[in-house]
């Protein structure tokens, strides 16, 4: 029984190695049991192929979010926001807490470029845009918290980051967090899908 | 119950205070999130896994604090703060606390 097991494993083994020699040689490099460096040597114009494909994809990807971010804050102007621990004089009628938060990573391929960055060192400008990107969005969806539930100005607005490893990417979690509060009913975004009522929802984080 | 990061509750008076509320949650990804957060490292960006659950930790976390504070028969959590730590690769700790106030 084992033995046959074993002959199978070997087998399979087999065949897996004689279909991976039809195979092309990047793709061999790839999977085949080398490293990525032996690949970069006999395959050079692949890999930086694959790099910049990758470069583009992900500037592309970037300035479609920013794009988005901005759009976003445009139409959450309204909501005003401070890191004043006193609510303002008039009477508010509600209070809650509010979080908004988002988990954003960087690229595999423009780290390299990051690597090469920090020999040099000074301002490692990939890292902050990806920063921004996350407050920013982390800010906006604080923003949208505030306005689903019908607040309209949020004071002690905080900001805290953490790393967040996984098994194969490090990412960065930025949060916000404040008080939302309701001083006046007419401040609230009229029109669009942010604005609608929301009906029977308990005011909660 | 009333949750506020600000040193009072608006509108209303703190009668007085009840002491330290916390609440935590570790938090782990499956497998399947993180193949999916190996796909996104691609491009970057937004990985939403990992948000959807941290947003679901942090919520469990306020929850559990909320209990505490509802056990101490408080009326309202006041000065609430936020921690989040990565212990090992794939879990997450997510921390509330705050003072626990009864109200007039």
């Amino acid at each position: 029984m084992k033995a046959q097991i074993q002959d199978k494993i070997k087998n399979a083994a087999e065949q897996f190695k004689s279909s991976m020699s039809e195979m092309p040689v990047w793709f061999q490099d790839l999977f085949g049991g080398s490293n990525i460096w032996d690949m970069v040597v006999n395959n050079g114009l692949q890999v930086i192929g694959i790099g910049v494909i990758g470069w583009v994809l992900a500037t592309w990807f970037e300035r479609r979010h920013f794009r988005d971010i901005a759009e976003r804050e445009i139409t959450l102007q309204p909501i005003s926001t401070n890191t004043l621990k006193r609510p303002p004089p008039c009477e508010p009628e509600r209070a809650t807490l509010l979080v908004g938060s988002v988990v954003v990573a960087h690229d595999y391929f423009r780290t390299l470029f990051i690597f090469v960055r920090k020999l040099i060192g000074g301002n490692i400008h990939a890292y902050e845009r990806l920063l921004e990107r996350g407050r920013r969005e982390a800010l906006l969806r604080l923003k949208e918290a505030a306005n689903l539930h019908s607040f309209d100005s949020i004071i002690n607005v905080r900001f805290t980051t953490s790393v967040v490893a996984g098994k194969f990417i490090t990412a960065v979690e930025m949060v916000a967090y404040g008080t939302g509060l309701n001083t006046s009913q007419s401040a609230r975004i009229r029109g669009g899908e942010l604005g609608a009522e929301p009906e029977g929802i308990q005011p909660s984080r | 119950m009333i949750i506020t990061n600000i040193e009072q509750v608006p509108g209303k008076v703190v009668a007085g205070e009840l002491g330290l509320v916390q609440g935590s949650t570790v938090r782990g990804k499956h497998i399947g999130k993180d193949i999916g957060a190996f796909f996104k490292g691609l491009i970057g960006g937004e990985i939403k896994g990992y948000s959807d659950l941290l947003v679901e930790g942090r919520e469990e976390a306020i929850e559990r604090m909320t209990k505490e504070a509802e056990d101490l028969g408080a009326d309202a959590v006041i000065n609430v703060r936020m921690t989040t730590s990565s212990i090992t690769g794939g879990a997450a700790e997510l921390m509330v606390y705050g003072t626990a106030v009864r109200l007039e």
